[in-house]
């Protein structure tokens, strides 16, 4: 009987040191797809640092954020341009050939990621001239290449 | 301009000017029921409806006048016929079949700015001369025929129509010629006389059969294509009496005057008289001061007076008109992208157009965080904002002091503007024909028979007055 007290408090134990662990999991352990899923959550804080994280995680993350500029749920969508706006210029080849040749959905918030990026994204000033022919992304684009060339 | 010092925002918003800050905007026509109306009454009322329509151009400069017209025939070719009288000898070239569509397609006004809440609740000439002229041996028209006092200067062929340009000593001389070479004229010995005093030329014209199509009956069919006629003046006139008899009560005429500066008729057929009363109706919604409202109470007093006297008078109304700038120009350089928001030019002072994407992400943070929205309603509602503001449909402007703006909010939606595809694209036949640095003015009249005593002399605006007209108003004019 004693034994098996001494076991079950072992038990109790471990779990509640599980327990503990579990809500101390270090965030930049968390798989890149995690938090992705976490820019849909409602919570505008659980999404504020799935962001974050995103972030921190620079161009690694750049193929999961891609497809998220087309999702259907704008907000989505705006949190994946604002990750890769603020990666940065590492984001720009794989904004670039989203321009061109991802869904038309997206593009308008690729164009968006790229103001964002600025100077650094200059490379991509071919395909904002190229976008700026349709007319649904005539005025994101033409604002975009006046900001990234200081026009 | 008095217009745009007198402005606020919106106003100025109704008549942007100048160069273009973005270069044109793209044009892809979308569902804008509003919008599209425009083009199908313009396509009523500005090419099909008027009795008499004509595009007018001034050099002041070197004198040089042109009008072009565009007969209006229906029915048998033999009963067509044309008696144009102008101060000096006209050259005459044919003009693009399709001129008067055109210009009206060009010339339809844009729609007003709309605010968006972000909750629900929302002369001399140019142009390129086709063909016409002399043909040839024409030298040997030129014979005075003493008998009648007629002397024919010149004939010749442009387009469709077969013309002679005569002088005349004498009415009843000039009236048999007519009849004798089967001219058709309707009109009266004492109308020709009216001209012949003043030492006008005449240019006559009927159908050359040899330009239309027989149909199986014998008879003509087929448009008269629009006919420019290139002369010298001292005055920008119109000869408006020689149309008076073949008139019955009145005539719809509606008038297209390129010059360097604004053109108006004078006295009571100034469109100034309709034209200020509407737009400053429209100002006492933005903050008309004491002496725009001194001036609406005059010429509303004005128009009361003047139907007490004469009721059946009516205004000159002002249609569309703008000196004619890049961004203008550009739309016929490349007319499906540079169509729908044309002379967008510099936006008013504290007016920033902004992307979709921008518009969306800052309209989500004011919903999130100052509206405490649901994040599902947000959602939703974002969902709404991009379907309603899309790129291709028009503009977003931002307005950093919403008291400047006449829709009193921080958002404006500038809708593009629409007319079919096919129809924009031949704007480009419009090139060479409109010049930047140009007024363009278009006003329309109903002229009774008795306003139709005299021409009309055409005078510019003074400086300093001028009016630009290119959005619609909420407002009618009197």
């Amino acid at each position: 009987m004693k034994r098996t007290r001494r076991i079950a408090g072992h038990f109790r134990l471990a779990l509640l040191g599980a327990v503990l662990a579990a809500g101390c999991i270090d965030p930049a352990s968390r798989p890149t797809s995690w938090w992705i899923e976490q820019l849909r959550e409602e919570d505008p804080d659980d999404r504020r640092a799935a962001r974050e994280q995103l972030v921190s995680r620079g161009a690694a993350a750049v193929p999961d954020l891609i497809p998220l500029l087309s999702a259907e749920d704008l907000v989505v969508a705006m949190s994946a341009a604002d990750c890769l706006g603020t990666i940065g210029p590492a984001s720009v080849p794989a904004l670039i050939d989203a321009l061109r040749t991802g869904p038309a959905r997206g593009r308008g918030w690729a164009i968006h990621a790229l103001k964002q990026i600025g100077a650094g994204a200059r490379d991509a000033l071919p395909a904002l001239q190229d976008a700026s022919r349709d007319p649904a992304l005539r005025m994101s684009a033409t604002l975009a290449i006046r900001e990234i060339s200081g026009n | 301009m008095i217009g745009t010092r007198s402005w606020t925002s919106l106003a100025a918003a109704a008549m942007i000017a100048g160069s273009a800050a973005l270069g044109a905007l793209s044009l892809r026509p979308a569902g804008n029921a509003e919008a599209a109306c425009c083009y199908f009454a313009a396509q009523e009322k500005d090419i099909n409806q008027p009795g008499q329509k004509a595009f007018i151009t001034w050099d002041p400069a070197a004198k040089i006048e042109s009008w072009t017209v565009q007969p209006k025939f229906e029915g048998n070719a033999v009963d067509f016929g044309m008696v144009i009288p102008s101060p000096s000898q006209p050259k005459l070239d044919e003009m693009p079949r399709d001129f008067f569509k055109d210009l009206a397609i060009y010339s339809i006004l844009m729609p007003l700015p709309e605010p968006i809440w972000l909750s629900p609740r929302v002369g001399v000439g140019g142009g390129s001369p086709q063909k016409g002229g002399m043909r040839p041996g024409a030298d040997e028209d030129k014979k005075h025929e003493a008998g009648r006092g007629v002397t024919v200067l010149e004939a010749g062929v442009v387009g469709s129509l077969d013309y002679k340009i005569i002088t005349a000593e004498r009415a009843e001389g000039l009236y048999g010629w007519l009849r004798e070479n089967q001219y058709v004229y309707s009109g009266d010995e004492g109308t020709l006389d009216f001209y012949i005093r003043k030492k006008w030329f005449f240019t006559v014209m009927k159908i050359d059969p040899r330009q239309m199509k027989k149909a199986a009956d014998g008879s003509y069919l087929g448009e008269v294509t629009p006919t420019r006629f290139t002369f010298a003046s001292d005055a920008c006139v119109y000869p408006l009496k020689i149309t008076q008899l073949s008139v019955k009560d009145k005539t719809d005429a509606l008038f297209y005057v390129q010059a360097p500066r604004q053109m108006d008729l004078q006295g009571d057929l100034s469109w100034m008289h309709s034209y200020r009363v509407m737009y400053l109706t429209f100002l006492l919604g933005c903050g008309a001061n004491a002496e725009q409202k001194q001036e609406l109470s005059t010429r509303q007093a004005w128009v009361v007076a003047k139907r007490r006297n004469d009721p059946g008078f009516e205004t000159t109304k002002l249609e569309w008109s703008r000196m004619l700038g890049e961004a203008d120009l550009a739309v016929l350089d490349d007319p499906l992208k540079n169509y729908a928001q044309m002379g967008m030019g510099t936006l008013p002072e504290g007016h920033a157009v902004t992307s979709l994407e921008d518009f969306l992400r800052t309209a989500r943070t004011e919903m999130e965080t100052n509206q405490r929205m649901k994040p599902e309603d947000v959602a939703s509602r974002l969902k709404v904002l991009e379907a309603q503001y899309a790129s291709s449909k028009g503009v977003i402007v931002k307005i950093s002091d919403p008291n400047r703006s006449f829709n009193r909010c921080e958002w404006e939606w500038w809708p593009h503007r629409e007319a079919p595809e096919a129809e924009v694209k031949d704007l480009a036949r419009l090139k060479g024909h409109l010049q930047q640095g140009q007024w363009l003015t278009k006003f329309r009249k109903i002229i009774r028979k008795s306003e139709m005593s005299d021409d009309l002399l055409l005078t510019p605006v003074p400086e300093g007055r001028e009016q630009e007209y290119i959005r619609i108003m909420p407002t009618s004019p009197p």
